[in-house]
């Protein structure tokens, strides 16, 4: 029973993470119809940064935020310098391309700055475990899935209740009738990217203190984010959520009751049934293709 | 008297496909302009470029004294021209509210009351919009949606409307409602660009009617005179001119 | 000299190249080559199978991988264990070695590219991460991070391969050989049926779909091969190291092998081989970057895709296409229709003569709330040429996507040929005889001219893969029937001087006739034309007029949605006229030209009396 229970808290805690970077990946997709590819390095920056941050005497919370803010201009600097040259027709590939090795590069130039040894992101939630039910757990990781409520709800309030989200559920629908009504649909996208860097340096800032931040802490992540929006049909918001937390709870009963080494292969196989049986995602509709 | 409206020499291409071949056409302050003609005659393309949804290959289009080619869609809202595209594109995931305040987004930060007072008028003009102001748009009809469209329009304060086939798909009642509306909405003083296939309805509410066949303007003239040209059927129903 | 001859003088100084390598030592009575940089032109070899295996993805199915290291990986595994565990031959492991990349191949694409292409990227991706997990933590197996070692010596026919001057460097002429056949299945793919319904899937898939192509099965063989190219080069690997552990095969392994493939022009022949040499050098001058490399790398594939995003060799051919273009002559269009002898064979799989060849029944097509299509019942004789008609929105296109396959009813019955149609697909349609072409053209835009009329045979060939690989006698005769065939559909509408231009350089008016061409080739016996006229000329469409009627004549059926309506007119035996999904009118031409229905729904009501009669129709020319 306390095993159930350890696996049911860290198991949202990391399925929190999933499904944050998952809505990083809806809020792309939905404004541009391309995504920036190696979002995990997005996450990987917030962590890191803060650690860089905190290194030249900055307190951990200015830290993290001053971190949050510089990876979500590096997202929109993406965005405008390599997916948008290269999302100009339908269907197009290269900004997948592009977003990759711009991936690679920061990835790799991380590495050779700030050292390929994982550091310590101090905070005070991640001294001493607490115990609850049985289960030990860190208050940090109790704080993922407070978090992800939070996000979550600020996130639906940001669509439905103001003009700028209004704005990008508007050119995330069509992007010519968002222009006839007044709307920069090109400035949206960019702001939509800005708003995922928020959300994906978020995660690694909150995750951080758990795994230690490195430069390749975010290339997994980053892809078990885009999975999970992939099964859940990458447009709907809620169904994101859901199969983050899922796949996160259904991650760490493989991880207890088999090992750490068959967690990844089960957990995309499983992925890649689900996308079988389901094409168009969990959550997803049929998109209608006009001919 | 100036026009508020100039297109000098616009082409319009898709790759190697000439949709527009050269189309000169003017709209003056208050007046109400009608451009007609059959199925694939270019019309739809020339009001995308004049609205900034696409780029002429060549030409000018001046809007208000100024040259305006170039610029996009949103930066016209802004200038004073709104166009209610074909197939009306409300969007159908918001509410009908959201969409008209979408429609105020050029003006939002800088004249909040006064979109608001704009969303009162445009619900007195069409009241049963008013009903259904938390419904999404997307279960309204066919009819409905247009009336959106053209309200969420209006509340950019246009100088100048442009409407794209108002009556497509729609059925007589509903276009013996609208039409009325937009006559009025002119003698208010707004100028109104209107694409119409349905030529019968368009040359009885404008002033003066463009009648376009492969991409060109074939003639034009004042409408109430054109409703009489045996010219304009035969442009309809593909019957050989006589000549 | 003849265009062929450049590629082949190439190939043939390559190999004997290749040949000749191993002994330059001595010839020039040198030290070079020693074994150390025999070895590195065997590893750039072995790459350069993989990365072939990957422009077949790239390059013609349009489809991204980025595990394909790890696929590589799979097959070097695969041969290792083998080889170690199993005491298979080195033939036999090898074997296992590329059916197992292969296979795996064709499990991650089938789910995968049903949706979005891109979801395959990422499917590849998550592939490579656990692979290169599984072995470094399933230590018993696989060695771990110590791998495996001591794999046993290659042999063939008791004889030890190996790349040393004792056998005859009999190991490296292996590779030579490999990287030789890989070079051909490109080759041969690339100039078959097969090659072209992948570039066609890239390029458009609802036209692909609408020749017979099925698009999920294409883009799954194309993963397939490559994958299998990929465990080649990853079984040949490890025979040549007699080592292997994860380490190799790594995303940023997959990375570099990407760039190698559009570094060099992907979706070219040559592309592959150029892209391997120029990276494989250059990655040995980079190798003293360390950390840096890989940050060399991906700056190295940004500036790619920014300054030459087709490659060297693409970029050096499009630069060559320029300057040729510039002196050429105008090209001669030929008049048409033009019914050349021979031609009467398209017409000939026609449904019988005065059978139905669709009957709608109450079909019904709705979106969401919105009907598109309301209970339309109509009926096509075979052989004749049927109108479709109405204002803009009035459903006439979603009856022929109905008809089609594209879209799918939402209730009443469609029957086709005497069948009822029952939710079938698109390319099962088209194998069925029913053939279309699109309202905005919808060309194969890189391909040449005749090539798109070449894909539009893609459902008459009978040659298998294999036979197609081998190029057996029996399949260059059918090939050599299907070319000639689509030659004369070209001298039918009169495109002949263009058979070798990219379709997308011609002019509109052209683009239509290539269109009308390439729905011919099928042979249909039902030709469903999305308003053909529109955008032409008038000289224009009296020629489509006489291609249409000509082709009713020889026995097909013909549906028209038009607008044009002098056209209709001039074409049509019968005429069914939609308004807000239902049908008004349903007669012969002049019938229908005269009923006030038809006068309101198009021009508005009032209008038959305000305006001139309308019912003077009888100075319409039938």
């Amino acid at each position: 029973m306390e095993a159930v229970i350890q696996y049911l808290l860290t198991g949202l805690s990391v399925g929190s993470v999933y499904a944050m970077m998952g809505l990083g990946f809806y809020v792309m997709w939905s404004a541009a119809k391309a995504v920036n590819f190696t979002y995990g390095d997005i996450f990987m920056l917030g962590a890191v940064l803060t650690v860089v941050l905190m290194d030249i005497g900055i307190g951990l919370l200015p830290a993290a935020l001053l971190a949050i803010l510089a990876s979500a201009a590096g997202a929109a600097a993406i965005e405008r310098g390599f997916v948008r040259p290269f999302n100009r027709e339908a269907n197009a590939i290269g900004w997948m391309l592009t977003t990759i090795a711009v991936g690679t590069m920061l990835e790799s130039s991380t590495t050779a700055l700030f050292g390929s040894n994982p550091r310590m992101l101090p905070s005070p939630l991640a001294q001493e475990p607490i115990r609850l039910g049985g289960a030990g757990i860190y208050p940090q990781e109790l704080l993922l899935p407070a978090a992800l409520v939070v996000v979550t709800a600020a996130l639906e309030l940001f669509y439905r209740r103001t003009l700028l989200g209004r704005a990008m559920r508007a050119v995330a629908y069509n992007r010519t009738a968002a222009g006839l009504v007044g709307i920069d649909a090109d400035r949206i996208t960019l702001i939509a990217f800005a708003l995922a860097g928020v959300l994906g340096a978020l995660a690694g800032v909150l995750i951080g203190p758990v795994v230690q931040a490195s430069s390749t802490m975010g290339a997994i992540i980053g892809l078990k984010g885009f999975m999970v929006a992939i099964i859940a049909g990458i447009a709907n918001a809620r169904g994101v959520v859901i199969a983050g937390l899922l796949y996160g709870v259904t991650e760490k009963f493989i991880e207890g009751y088999l090992s750490t080494a068959a967690r990844d292969a089960i957990g995309f196989t499983l992925m890649v049934l689900l996308l079988l049986l389901f094409p168009q995602g969990l959550f997803g509709k049929k998109e209608f293709s006009k001919v | 008297m100036t026009a508020l409206l100039s297109v000098e020499g616009v082409r319009v291409s898709y790759g190697r496909i000439e949709a527009v071949r050269g189309v000169d056409l003017a709209v003056a302050p208050g007046e109400f302009v009608g451009v007609i003609g059959s199925n694939g005659a270019g019309k739809s393309s020339l009001m995308r470029a004049i609205a900034g949804v696409l780029k002429p290959a060549a030409g000018r289009v001046s809007f208000d004294g100024a040259e305006v080619t170039r610029l996009k869609s949103h930066q016209m809202v802004a200038k004073g021209l709104a166009m209610v595209p074909e197939g009306r594109m409300v969007f159908a995931d918001q509410t009908l509210r959201d969409n008209l305040l979408l429609g105020g987004f050029s003006r939002m930060r800088t004249d909040r009351a006064g979109v608001m007072r704009d969303l009162e008028r445009v619900l007195v003009l069409f009241p049963r919009l008013r009903e259904r102001l938390d419904q999404e748009a997307g279960t309204l009809s066919g009819g409905e949606q247009q009336m959106l469209a053209i309200a969420r329009g209006l509340i950019s304060k246009p100088r100048l409307l442009v409407i794209d086939e108002l009556s497509l798909g729609l059925a007589p009642l509903i276009l013996d409602m609208l039409f009325p509306v937009l006559s009025s909405l002119n003698r208010e003083g707004l100028s109104i660009l209107l694409v119409e296939q349905m030529a019968s309805y368009a040359l009885a509410v404008t002033d003066r009617t463009y009648v376009m066949e492969n991409g060109r303007v074939l003639f034009e003239g004042r409408s109430a005179d054109l409703a009489r040209d045996p010219r304009v059927l035969d442009a309809y129903l593909g019957r050989r001119r006589a000549a | 000299m003849s265009p062929r001859a450049g590629p082949r003088i190439a190939v043939a100084l390559m190999v004997a190249a290749l040949a000749l390598f191993p002994w330059t030592g001595d010839v020039l009575d040198t030290r070079w080559p020693t074994s150390y940089e025999l070895r590195l032109v065997i590893r750039a070899m072995i790459l350069a199978i993989v990365v072939i295996g990957l422009n077949i993805l790239v390059g013609f199915a349009g489809l991204v991988s980025l595990g394909q290291a790890a696929l590589m990986g799979l097959g070097g595994h695969v041969a290792a264990l083998l080889a170690l565990r199993a005491d298979f031959p080195f033939a036999a492991a090898m074997v296992f070695a590329v059916a197992l990349p292969a296979m795996m191949g064709a499990v991650l694409a089938f789910p995968t590219v049903r949706v979005r292409p891109l979801y395959l990227t990422v499917i590849t991706i998550a592939f490579g991460f656990v692979f290169v997990n599984v072995l470094r933590e399933w230590v018993g197996f696989t060695g771990g991070a110590s791998g495996l070692a001591s794999i046993p010596r290659p042999t063939i026919l008791g004889e030890p391969l190996m790349a040393v001057r004792r056998t005859g460097f009999n190991l490296y002429y292996l590779i030579v050989l490999c990287l030789l056949l890989a070079l051909w299945v490109q080759w041969a793919l690339a100039r078959s049926r097969y090659g072209r319904a992948m570039r066609a899937s890239s390029q458009s898939e609802n036209a692909s779909r609408a020749l017979g192509i099925n698009i999920v099965a294409i883009r799954t063989l194309a993963f397939a091969i490559s994958a299998g190219f990929a465990g080649l080069g990853g079984g040949l690997f490890a025979n040549l190291a007699l080592f292997i552990n994860y380490e190799t095969f790594t995303f940023s392994a997959s990375i570099e092998l990407l760039l190698m493939t559009i570094l060099g022009g992907s979706g070219t022949l040559a592309g592959p081989l150029v892209g391997t040499t120029v990276l494989f050098t250059a990655s040995q001058a980079l190798q003293g970057l360390h950390e840096w490399q890989t940050f060399a790398y991906g700056l190295l594939l940004v500036l790619v895709l920014f300054l030459m995003p087709q490659g060297i060799v693409g970029g050096l051919a499009a630069l060559r296409r320029r300057l040729a273009g510039r002196g050429m002559a105008e090209r001669r269009t030929g008049a048409w229709p033009n019914f050349v002898p021979g031609f009467d064979a398209v017409a000939s799989e026609r449904d019988a003569a005065g059978q139905a060849t669709l009957i709608t029944r109450d079909l019904t097509l709705r979106f969401g709330g919105l009907t598109a299509v309301n209970r339309v019942g109509m009926e096509v004789a075979s052989g004749t040429v049927h109108a479709l008609i109405g204002p803009n929105g009035a459903g006439k296109s979603s009856v022929l996507n109905v008809v089609s396959g594209f879209y799918r009813a939402t209730s009443g019955q469609v029957s086709l040929f005497g069948e009822t149609l029952a939710g079938r697909a698109p390319h099962q349609l088209a194998r069925a005889g029913v053939a279309r072409s699109f309202q905005n053209t919808e060309l194969f835009a890189t391909m040449t001219v005749l090539e798109n009329v070449l894909v539009g045979c893609h459902s008459r060939y009978r040659a298998g893969f294999f036979a197609t690989i081998l190029r057996t006698p029996r399949f260059r005769a059918e090939e050599r029937g299907m070319l000639a065939e689509a030659r004369m559909l070209l001298e039918v509408v009169g495109l002949t001087g263009f058979a070798e231009e990219q379709a997308r350089n011609l002019p509109f008016g052209h683009q239509r006739r290539l269109e009308i061409a390439r729905a011919l080739a099928p042979r249909p016996k039902l030709l469903l034309l999305d308003e053909p006229a529109a955008g032409l000329t008038h000289g224009e469409i009296e020629e489509l007029v006489a291609l249409i009627r000509g082709l009713a004549d020889r026995g097909m059926t013909v549906i028209l949605v038009e607008h044009h309506v002098e056209m209709i007119m001039a074409v049509s035996d019968r005429v069914t006229v939609l308004d807000h999904g239902e049908v008004i009118a349903d007669g012969p031409p002049a019938q229908v030209q005269a009923d006030p229905r038809v006068i309101e729904a198009y021009f508005g009501r009032g209008a038959a009396q305000g305006m001139p009669a309308a019912a003077a129709h009888a100075d319409v020319p039938a």
